[in-house]
Formats: C-alpha cells, structure tokens, sequence
C-alpha cells in the first residue's frame, strides 16, 4: 500500500485510534494499528479485545493495500516530527517493510501480516448503516435499540458518573458505568458503595430504547469524556443478549464490551424521606473542608458535621497528632442538633463535581446510617449524588 | 588402717565429681566462682587443651591460711556457711564445700596461695590417692590454682567429653557470662598463648562493646522494671540482631548465670510480633530477687532455679521487655522528614597514631575513637587488649581470628544483614526538598538519604502501618468505619463462623460491622476507613483465615493476631505500583510508627547502603 497525507491530519487518527491499542500485550498483533487502504480512504483499527476502535481519514491513495503497523514506533516518529507538512507511507505486500518518507529523510520499520491481526467480523457487520447513519433522523432505519447523543450530552453523562465508578474486581458490576435508557431520559448510574452518583439526559421526544439497561466499562466511559463529536449509540447482540456497545461519532467508531453483570439496586438505596434539607455556597463549604480537613488524620479523613442554629459547623480530628479544627458556615437550619461524619474526600468530590456555574448546593439528610444526598438544585434530578456516612461511636 | 578409711572417701568423692565437674567448663566455673567468692578484681584464666590437658586460673583475692588449704580440698569443707539456716540466703557462689574436693578427686590439682598478711605463700599438691602435700612457696597475694589432666584417672569420664572445640565453646560462653555479670572485674582469658580477651573493669554496657563490638552494643535497649519484690533489668537488642540461635540470650538471677525455659519465652513473647518464629532475640538480663524466693540447690551445676511463684515472674519480665519496646523508637536516628540519615562515624588517615592501619574510625559525637577491629571482613569481633600496646599481638591476629571462629562456631560473615543502618543521627539537615522516589519492581521504594541509598519494603511498610492502627483501633474500642450503600452478604465455613461470632468485638472496632444472617452467611454494612482499596469485603475474608492460621503458630492475644492479619491483608501488595505521592505519604506514616523498621512477621522494612559502603564496594576506598 501507498498513500500520502498531511501530518497533522494523521496524527488525529493515531490519537483516536491508539488508546485502544494496549502498551504491552501478550499477543504482539495487538501493539501494531491495523491499516488498509481502499482508494482515497485510510482505515486503522486498534483493539485489546475490550475495546476496539476504528477510525478512518482520507488521504492521497496511491496503491490499495494492508499492514500491520508496529503503533508506538509510528506515534513516535509522527510526534517527533511535529506534525508539520505531508508525508508518504509505503508498505510492500510480500515483506510488509514500512517505509515513511519526509523531507528530511526516510525510516524504516518492520510491519506484519494484517492476516495474523485478530478476527473482528462480527463487530463490524453493521459498519455500513451506521456509519453513513449520522443523523439522528435516520436511526429508525436500524434498530429501536439505539441512541442520539450530542457531544456535550454524552461528556457530560461521562464526566459525572467516572470518579464514583468501584475499583473492586469482587464486585464487577460496580466498576462500570449503568446507562438506564428509559425513551425520554437515560440515567447514567456510578457506585463504589461509599457513594453514589446518578446523572440525567432527557429529551423532550422518546429518542432512547424504551427499557433497556447495559454496565459500560470505566475506560469506556474515560473514552467517552473525550469525544470531538456527536454520538450515535447501537448494541450488538448475541443470541439476544448485548454483548458489545458502539459508538459511531465523526469517523471514528468505538466498540466496547458490556458488564454482563446486575447493577445493584439503587433506586432503593436513595432516600426520599428527607428529615432536612440545606442549602449552602458551595465554594464556601467546599473551602472550608479543605482547611479543615488538613487537621483530621491522614488515614481515617473523617471530617464531622454538626447542624444548629443555621449554622454547620465542620470539624476535623486527629487523635493521634492531637490536631483538630473547627469551622462554620451558615445555612438554613434551625431545628434540633444534627450530628453526622463522613470521609471529606467524598464530600469534596461530590461538590468538585458540581456544574462550576452553579453556587448553590442543596444537602438533604436522613438518618445517620442512610446516606446523604447532594443535588446542585434543589427542584432538578439532573444530577444526584449520595454518600454514605461515616459510623460515629 | 588409715589407707582402708581414706578409700571411700575417694570413691565419694569421685561419685560427687561426676555431678559437680561434668567438664573442664564446669571446673573453670567453679574455680571462677571461688576466685569472685575470696574478693579478687581480675581473674586470668589459661586453658590448654580445651581445658582437658590444664586450666590455670590466677586471681587476687584473699587467699587462704595454711590450715584453711589443706581443708578446703576436702568434702563438705566450706568457709560460707555454718548451719543449714544460713542455706536459705545464699550470697555467696560457693556454699556446698563440695567444688575443690571434686575436682581433686579427678585431676591433678596444684594451689598456690598466699593472704596479704603473710610473707611466704603456701603450695598444695594433691593427687587422687595420693597423700597431700603441702609446703612453702613463693607467690603473689591471691590463689593460683592449677587443674592438670582432667578425668584422667576415671577413663569413662574422659571419654564423655567432647571435642576440643565444643568443649572450648562451653568453657567461652562460661566465661563471657562472668565477664557479663561482673562487668567491674578484669578478666583475662587465654586459649593457650592466643589471648581470647582482656576485657578492662568496666560498666555493663562497655563491657557488651568490649564483647561483641560496636554494632551490638549500639543495638541495645535498656531494660527496667522493679517492684517490692523483683528487679529486672539489663540490655535487649534491637529485632535486627536477631540470631538463628540461642548463643545471644543471658538471664542472671542474683549475679549467677541461670537457664530458665519459662523466662526466655516471657522474653521471646514480648517479642513476637517483631521476630521471625524462628528468630532468637539478643538479651542479657539480670533479674534481681529475694533469695528466700528461689532455690538453686535443685542441680549441681546450680544453673538451674525453682521460682516460688514462677507466674508472677513471667508476668513481670514480659512486661519488662515489652514496655522498652513499646517505649523504643526502635528506629530511632532514621530523620524522614529532613530526609536525612547519617552516621555519626567518619574516618581519620592517620599513618603516625599506629602504623599498622591507615585510619582510624571516630565516633564524631562522642569524639571516641573506634578502632578499626573489622580486619578479615569481620563485622564484630573481640577487642584488642586494654592492657598492651596493641602492635604486641599483630603475630597473632590470624589465630585471633579462629578463636573468634571456636567460640563463635560460626562464618564471621553471618551477621552480614546487620549492616549497622539504624546507627543513624541527623547531619546538617538541608533543605533537600526534591528527593525523588523510585518504586523497583513494583515491590521496594528507593530513596536518598544524607548518607546513601534507602530501600523500603512497600507491603512490609503499609502492613506495619496497618498493623499499628489496627492495634490502637481495637484497644480504643470504637472504630472509623464507612458505611455502605450496598451491604455485602459474604458465605463463611462454620469454623470461621464461630471465629467472627468470637472476634465481633474486635473486627467492629477495626471497622467491619455485620449482621448474622444465617448459620453461613454474615452480611457486611461497613467496612474499615483505612483501606478502601476496593477489595475490602476480600479482605475480611483473607483476614479470617490467616487469623485462623496465625493462631496455631502465634503465641499472642487474639488482638494481636487480628491485627496482624488484618495488616498483613490490608497491605499494599508487592506488585502494585505506587505513585510518588503514595510512597511519600507512606514514608511519612512509616515514620510515625512505633517500630517503623520490621514488619509484624519480623522481616525488616527499611535497608540502607551508606555511601561509605558503595564507595567500598566500587572500590573507592578500601
Ligand atoms: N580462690 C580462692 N581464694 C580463697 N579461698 C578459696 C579459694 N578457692 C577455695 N577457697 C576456699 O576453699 C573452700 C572450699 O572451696 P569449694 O569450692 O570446694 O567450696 P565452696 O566454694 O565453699 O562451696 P561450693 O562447693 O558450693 O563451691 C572455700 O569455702 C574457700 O574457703
Ligand atoms: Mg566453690
């Protein structure tokens, strides 16, 4: 294969396509980028097995062909020369030596047999309807289990749900992201068990599959934060069960694995008898757990909340060091004294991870072994945390 | 008729021997004690043969008259006691009148003794059925005392003894426990004409040095604990002069050397938690005790004592050694915060001082001079004479050296993991702020120091962090304990069932809270806030069985155990990698703890190189 291309241009593929591409693996087919050119069109494909990612380019295509190409030495040698001006990439046939030529000079590297590269059939069999399907208007054509997302839509969904998701391999379901599509909204669903985060996307028209539940992996929904486009979001199934999510967005598409596991049940965990509810300044609280929290013990980071005469007070401790301090901050509370504790990292995150726009933060407690939920306003579902508190003795 | 009434006597005397002279490490002990007894300040001791051809013991004390030589050779022939009454306070060594007749009656003996009084000494000649011979002679004050061809005329006896170099290993350790328990006395000790040692009146610690060199002594913690009836105290050593066996242990009871199984393991129990199972930690302890609450009279070689409360012993002497550990910073020089460690040794060349070394090293707190006595790649090794210019014995440093090998009975390279880095003191500190962490292999964390390059154990670190929290936690009684959205329900075997119904207490205080749901099944509603890592339902798990495990082997408390085996599952695995951040913050938690340099299990958590130690390996300096 021959082509020619702009530098800068190809850069953007490799950037799309590598992270798809493990760093070391068992297989080595899986350390090189699998290109093929067909006329003007480039196609790499990356993959580790859980993810994989297609993306193509065009480019002045002088002879059709496929290669496996070794993909840290070509992001090496692409970035070294700083995406400037155009390049030619040459591979033969019979041997598959690579060779890039520039202005400055030529290198060489050895690539492989794109027949030794993993059998990818399956996912791609509806490659063509969906990839020229990049309006949301044509989505009926293919299945009614798909989905519309505009890019800021689904960076959102991703961006908010990702700190919460569990690194507990004992508890699989909990280390991916839950997508509830319910046809006029989806909830995207992330737990560790200490917390708990439940962001909302809805749509005035029933865009989304009626009932249909699927655990994206957190490096998926990692991917997802970084999108440059708007999504289009189908399912392959197996034997009527969804084995793999993909996403077509630009010309990129991105196949991923599903958590084949049951969410646990959040609805039943999230609190709807609040006993109070408090609004306060967000950055306010935020700054002063931060001071605070430089007193409690490195170890436990438990931070102390006490309610009383609208005020919070917010105290941290460590016994051990003989450190303690004490804040306050006002807000509308003036019934009988409520005491709770929880882990100040918890609480900083929840509020880190409220829209910067929005000042406010509305707290709603129950009892002291149920958790506390944080919203950003108080009448909105659209993004809803729990956390779990802290037993006192 | 004289001969027919002196013969049973030799024969009882020979039966007596056989308990009281089992060897010529029991003669020298005997004549020793004697020596200590009559109130003499040196005591120089020759052996040849391994004590099997001549011991030749010469001391200073006060001597003896005429008439108290020709009875001091015979049975039940004593100075020190009187009346039985006066066997219930025994100060003395002696008191059965029964070591000198013993010995005679198996050997040929010779005394020479003079008191300060006299002008002219007196010399006994005495040889088993052979009349006594005694006669003027000229000598120091003091007794000197000559113990020729031990068991040669009881062939059986002889044959019982053991080879030259076991046998001259009891006689050391005989000796070294008297220069131990008399620090304040010279004793001098020779193997033939290869001086072993001259160790100078000194204080116990001095003396520790003298023995065993500088690492030993400078590894030492005090020990101290009294009450209305015992007192206990003396040096134990750090964990890291932990030996494979039993050859750095002494207890003395009253100033005499006692071996005691229920002592030692109250000593080795306190410190279980920083040994190997199979570690022997170094002590020397006197226990200092009413003599009307023991009885030594229970073995001939009176090393053996019956305690009349042996519990209340126990307990004592555990809480001794446990408190100076409790109390130790055990790593104490170690400065994480200024990032500086460094050797309070520097170097001197100094060519005219003595011009068989190059240099001297110099303790530059103390301003004292070290003397370079790691010739031979040794790492410790007796002192030169105090007495001698040191150039006097230079002809016999190679036979220096194998008498250390005879009485060590060991490569002189086996206390090489004593690299001697928690010798440590701060330097100027400054403000190295930008010392970098690297994670080797995702198992150690390496990191500069003032004086080189420290290694730290990631698991072995965390795991003691852990296991120190653990052990305050439970002993706080309430606990930091994140709460769970989704409760865990976890399926146990009945064994671990009826360990979690036992353990509750301790495991909710650690953080975990459960509820029984069936015979099989606990459902888990709060875990530790320490170790969220995102395998703690794993953990309690792990915790249980090692618990299990632990109990058969561990000799401690169920705290204790717990604790070990909640760190040892809590830990940071070897093979996880660790940001800068984490190493940081794990040095700096290491460095609050109590005993930051061994794990729970023993294994050190913290190795230095010096510079000083590259340089000699890269053949900087030699
Ligand atoms: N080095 C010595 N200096 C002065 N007197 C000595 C010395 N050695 C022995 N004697 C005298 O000889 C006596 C007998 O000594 P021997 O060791 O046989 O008995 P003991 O010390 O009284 O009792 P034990 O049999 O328990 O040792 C002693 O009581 C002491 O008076
Ligand atoms: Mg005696």
């Amino acid at each position: 294969m021959r082509f020619s291309a702009n530098l800068s241009d190809f850069n953007k593929i490799l950037q799309k396509t590598l992270p798809a591409m493990p760093r070391k693996s068992t297989i080595p087919v899986l350390e090189h980028l699998n290109f093929s050119l067909t006329g003007n069109r480039l196609r790499v494909i990356a993959t580790d097995q859980d993810i994989t990612i297609m993306s193509m380019m065009n480019v002045d295509g002088m002879e059709d062909g496929n290669v496996l190409v070794p993909g840290k030495r070509l992001n090496d040698i692409v970035r070294a020369l700083e995406n400037k001006g155009t390049f030619e990439f040459n591979s033969d046939e019979e041997n598959y030596e690579i060779k890039i030529i520039t202005s400055f000079g030529q290198y060489g590297m050895k690539g492989l047999n794109p027949e030794e590269y993993l059998d990818l059939p399956e996912l791609f069999q509806s490659e063509k309807p969906s990839l020229d399907t990049e309006t949301k208007d044509e989505k009926d054509t293919t299945s009614s289990k798909s989905a519309f997302f505009t890019k800021d839509e689904i960076i959102r969904l991703a961006d908010k749900t990702y700190f919460a998701v569990s690194t507990d391999e004992f508890r699989p379901a909990m280390t991916g992201v839950l997508f509830q599509f319910r046809e006029t909204y989806v909830n995207a669903v992330s737990t560790d068990s200490f917390r708990l985060v439940k962001a909302v996307c809805k749509s005035d028209k029933p865009n989304y599959p009626i009932e249909l539940n699927v655990i994206l992996p957190s490096r998926t929904i990692d991917l997802l934060r970084k999108v440059d486009n708007d999504l289009f979001m189908s399912f392959i199934e197996n034997q009527k069960k969804i084995t793999h999510a993909r996403f077509d967005f630009g010309e990129t598409i991105l196949i991923t694995r599903v958590i084949d596991e049951k969410f646990p049940p959040y609805e039943a965990v999230i609190p709807t008898d609040y006993r109070m509810t408090v609004k306060v300044n967000k950055s306010e609280f935020l700054s002063s757990i931060r001071r605070v929290s430089i007193f409690t013990s490195s170890i436990s980071n438990q931070i102390k909340l006490e309610l009383e005469n609208n005020e919070i007070s917010i105290t941290g401790e460590d016994e051990d060091s003989g450190s303690k301090a004490i804040e306050k901050i006002s807000c509308n509370y003036d019934k009988e004294k409520y005491l709770i504790g929880f882990n100040f990292k918890y609480l900083e995150d929840a509020l880190h991870n409220i829209d910067d726009d929005n000042d406010e933060v509305v707290i709603s407690f129950t009892e002291q072994n149920r958790p506390a939920v944080i919203k950003a306003k108080e009448d909105s579902d659209d993004l809803l945390m729990l956390i779990m508190p802290v037993r006192l003795n | 008729m004289q001969k027919i009434k002196i013969l049973p006597d030799v024969v009882a005397n020979q039966i007596a021997a056989g308990e009281v002279v089992q060897r010529p490490e029991s003669v020298i002990k005997e004549l020793i004690e004697n020596s200590l007894d009559a109130g003499s300040d040196s005591i120089f001791v020759v052996v040849k043969g391994a004590g099997k051809q001549l011991i030749h013991i010469v001391d200073n004390g006060f001597g003896m008259s005429k008439e108290d030589l020709l009875l001091s050779v015979r049975r039940h022939a004593t100075s020190k006691i009187y009346s039985s009454d006066d066997l219930e306070r025994i100060i003395t060594y002696g008191f059965r009148g029964e070591a000198l007749a013993s010995i005679a009656a198996v050997s040929q003996l010779e005394i020479r003794t003079r008191q300060k009084e006299d002008e002219m000494g007196w010399k006994l000649l005495s040889e088993p059925s052979k009349e006594l011979i005694i006669e003027p002679c000229i000598t120091e004050i003091g007794t000197q005392i000559f113990v020729k061809n031990l068991f040669y005329n009881v062939p059986a006896r002889r044959k019982f003894l053991k080879s030259n170099l076991t046998e001259f290993r009891y006689i050391s350790d005989t000796m070294i426990k008297f220069a131990l328990s008399k620090p304040e006395i010279r004793f001098t000790f020779y193997d033939e004409d290869t001086l072993i040692f001259d160790l100078k009146p000194s204080d116990l610690i001095n003396r520790i040095k003298d023995l065993w060199g500088e690492n030993t002594s400078s590894s030492l913690l005090p020990v101290y604990l009294e009450n209305e009836y015992i007192k206990i105290n003396g040096f134990i050593g750090k964990p890291h002069l932990v030996k494979q066996s039993k050859s750095g242990q002494y207890i003395f009871l009253n100033g005499r050397s006692i071996i005691n199984k229920s002592i030692s393991h109250a000593i080795f129990s306190a410190y279980e938690h920083l040994l190997e199972k199979s570690g022997n930690p170094f002590y020397i302890i006197f226990i200092e005790l009413n003599p009307e609450s023991f009885d030594v009279n229970v073995h001939p070689q009176k090393n053996e004592v019956k305690f009349e409360d042996e519990r209340m012993i126990y307990g004592f002497m555990n809480k001794a050694v446990s408190k100076t550990l409790q109390e130790n910073n055990l790593a104490p020089e170690y400065h994480f915060i200024n990032q500086q460690v460094s050797q309070p040794f520097g170097k001197i060349d100094n060519n005219q001082v003595s011009p068989d070394k190059d240099y001297l090293i110099v303790n530059k707190l103390t301003g004292e001079i070290i003397e370079k006595t790691q010739t031979n790649s040794l790492n410790s090794t007796f002192p030169q004479s105090h007495y001698y210019p040191r150039q006097q014995f230079n002809h016999r440093e190679q036979a220096f050296t194998s008498a250390f090998d005879k009485i060590f009975g060991n490569s002189p390279n086996e206390d090489k993991s004593n690299i001697d880095i928690f010798k440590t003191e701060t330097g100027e500190s400054s403000e190295s702020s930008n010392i970098s962490y690297w994670q080797l292999h995702n198992k150690y964390i390496l990191t500069q120091t003032a004086n080189g390059l420290t290694i730290i154990d990631q698991h072995a670190a965390h795991e003691r962090i852990l296991y120190e929290k653990a052990l305050k936690a439970m002993n706080r009684e309430f606990s930091y304990s994140q709460q769970l959205l989704f409760p865990v329900t976890v399926k146990v075997t009945p064994t671990e069932m009826k360990l979690i119904e036992e353990l509750k207490t301790e495991l909710n205080s650690l953080g975990f809270v459960f509820d029984f749901l069936s015979v099989d099944k606990i459902e888990i509603t709060s875990v530790p806030l320490d170790t969220i890592n995102g395998e703690e339902i794993n953990s309690f798990r792990e915790i249980i069985e090692t618990y299990d495990e632990y109990q058969k082997v561990r000799h401690t408390n169920k705290r204790d155990n717990l604790a070990a085996s909640y760190s040892c599952k809590s830990a940071i695995k070897t093979g996880q990698k660790l940001s800068v951040e984490e190493m940081k913050n794990l040095i700096t938690e290491l460095q609050k703890c109590e005993v930051p340099y061994a794990c729970p299990h023993g294994r050190p958590i913290i190795i230095e190189f010096t510079l000083d130690f590259l340089d000699r390996k890269f053949g900087r300096i030699l």
